[in-house]
């Protein structure tokens, strides 16, 4: 799941900033700590539309799938495979 | 035609903290309280006088004294004109609708602090157990906020209509699963889904 990991990271960095990027590790709840917004969250899904190729479904938008790097990264992984 | 996501809050939910600042504040209108009517632009005061009427609460939220948005929480069956949804609530359940901010303060959070105010009214009424709301499916500003912010979760899924953009209307038997507060059989009618 590295690339994964790596992929989410850079789409992290170009919607909320390098240095929020990189002042996340891979398992923190940044949404929840508040690190970035849900306006970046709403970017971050709509590039998963345009970058990823994936569409987000309501119910798929939940802390299990959008609620930190790793988490992303599974989703991203998950709907590659099942793709 | 549009789908729409029925949502529901449980009241035992945690809320998360708004935090303070950003000069937003939100207060209460409801027939005991009308003082806020006065902050309300015309184009709002018209609705706010039929909710009013139903014995529904306004949230609304203010900058500086001035009208910043608004979100309505009704404890009553009804149909809404607007989107043409029939929501039929049981005596422990209410419904949030008509969530408005205006556009130069939305990078306020004015929406957040207007849903965090009724779920936390709600979380402290010991009648009330859940909060409904609808949001369609494409609109992925409020999807983000109501579900990954508040946690609301998924009841049903229900298709409406516009006509000639003055009225909405549910499309008739398109509520899946046939059960929940926009169907006939639910937990207003005696069901027994949790």
């Amino acid at each position: 799941m590295a690339d994964e990991i790596t992929e989410v990271r850079q789409l992290l960095a170009e919607v909320a900033g390098n240095e929020t990027a990189d002042s996340i590790g891979d398992d923190d709840l940044f949404f929840e700590d508040r690190v970035i917004d849900s306006l970046h969250l709403v970017a971050i899904v709509d590039r998963f539309q345009t970058q990823f190729g994936i569409a987000v479904g309501g119910s798929e938008l939940s802390p299990q799938n959008f609620g930190s790097i790793a988490a992303m990264a599974s989703f991203l992984r998950s709907k590659r495979q099942s793709a | 035609m549009v789908t729409v996501d029925v949502v529901e809050w449980r009241c035992e939910s945690p809320l998360p903290d708004q935090g303070d600042g950003d000069g937003v504040t939100v207060g209460r209108l409801s027939r005991a309280r009308p003082e806020l009517r006065e902050v309300l632009p015309r184009r709002l005061a018209r609705n706010a006088r039929g909710f009013l009427a139903r014995g529904d609460e306004g949230y609304v939220a203010t900058v500086g004294g001035r009208f910043a948005g608004w979100l309505w929480l009704s404890r009553v069956s009804h149909r809404d004109p607007w989107s043409g949804l029939r929501f039929r609530i049981a005596p422990d359940e209410a419904y949030s609708y008509a969530m408005w901010a205006e556009p130069e303060h939305r990078h306020l959070g004015v929406g957040a602090k207007l849903m965090a105010s009724l779920l936390a009214d709600a979380k402290d009424d010991p009648a009330l157990t859940r909060v409904y709301g609808w949001v369609d499916a494409d609109n992925r500003e409020m999807q983000v906020l109501i579900r990954m912010v508040f946690g609301f979760t998924d009841v049903q899924q229900v298709r409406r209509a516009r006509v000639l953009h003055l009225f909405g209307v549910q499309v008739p038997a398109s509520d899946r699963p046939r059960f929940g507060p926009v169907s006939r059989a639910g937990r207003h009618s005696g069901g027994a889904r949790s």
